[in-house]
């Protein structure tokens, strides 16, 4: 269980599963304000390596 | 042990919450300069400011061109924490959530404020600026709920860079998909 976890939390991962969401806000939801929401997602997490 | 693994996660929390609060700030900031300095343009011209913005972007991540662009190019002190465990990774988080705080390693937050400041509504800026922190926070969660920080690092640096371009594309293919509707 402990791995699975961990092989989940990784960060190419997390970047398909933050992507996927974001694909979701924007392309699906039909609501324009969501789209926003997706772009500040992706570039927080594009940030992570920035501490 | 227990206690201690309680105490990290609260430790999160904060954190988390300050990044969320720390990108509603910027983006409520992005609101008032957007409200002040956006051209009025037709959806095509946002359009195509917006598309000639992310080319140039774009030449910037992939190494064709070297612009500097504006950060603030100082590592984060330890100092950040002397408000104990909860306040000091709550103000420590608020900072980051900023975007002010310390170096931006990606194109992707300069592609969103162009975008922002060119065409968002007050809420837009401010629902941007709240994804943000979200998005800062998917990784200190992922990273600790991982178990091994160092080893999430580690696996960062050597993907980090694959990972910023492939997010990118995606911030360009959804800022070119919406700029005409904006």
């Amino acid at each position: 269980m402990l791995r699975v976890t961990q092989f989940i939390l990784r960060p190419v991962p997390v970047a398909i599963a933050i992507t996927a969401v974001a694909a979701a806000l924007a392309v699906v939801v039909p609501y324009e304000r969501c789209a926003w929401l997706a772009l500040g997602l992706l570039a927080g997490y594009a940030l992570s390596g920035s501490t | 042990m227990l206690s201690a693994s309680v105490g990290r996660m609260r430790s999160v929390v904060a954190f988390n919450l300050g990044l969320v609060v720390g990108g509603a700030i910027t983006g409520s900031g992005l609101a008032v300069v957007a409200a002040v300095v956006q051209p009025p343009m037709t959806p095509q011209w946002n359009a195509i400011l917006i598309g000639a913005v992310c080319l140039i972007l774009f030449a910037q991540e992939i190494g064709l061109i070297g612009l500097q662009l504006p950060q603030r190019r100082r590592l984060v002190p330890i100092t950040v924490f002397r408000l104990g465990p909860i306040f000091g990774p709550l103000e420590f988080g608020i900072e980051m959530g900023t975007g002010f705080r310390t170096y931006v390693s990606s194109v992707a937050p300069y592609a969103v404020v162009a975008a922002a400041i060119l065409t968002a509504g007050s809420l837009d800026a401010l629902v941007a600026g709240v994804g943000f922190g979200l998005g800062r926070a998917a990784m200190t969660t992922a990273s600790v709920l991982s178990r091994d920080v160092t080893a999430w690092d580690r696996k960062w640096a050597v993907r980090g860079r694959a990972i910023q371009t492939g997010i990118f594309a995606m911030v360009m293919f959804t800022l070119v998909a919406h700029a005409q509707g904006w």
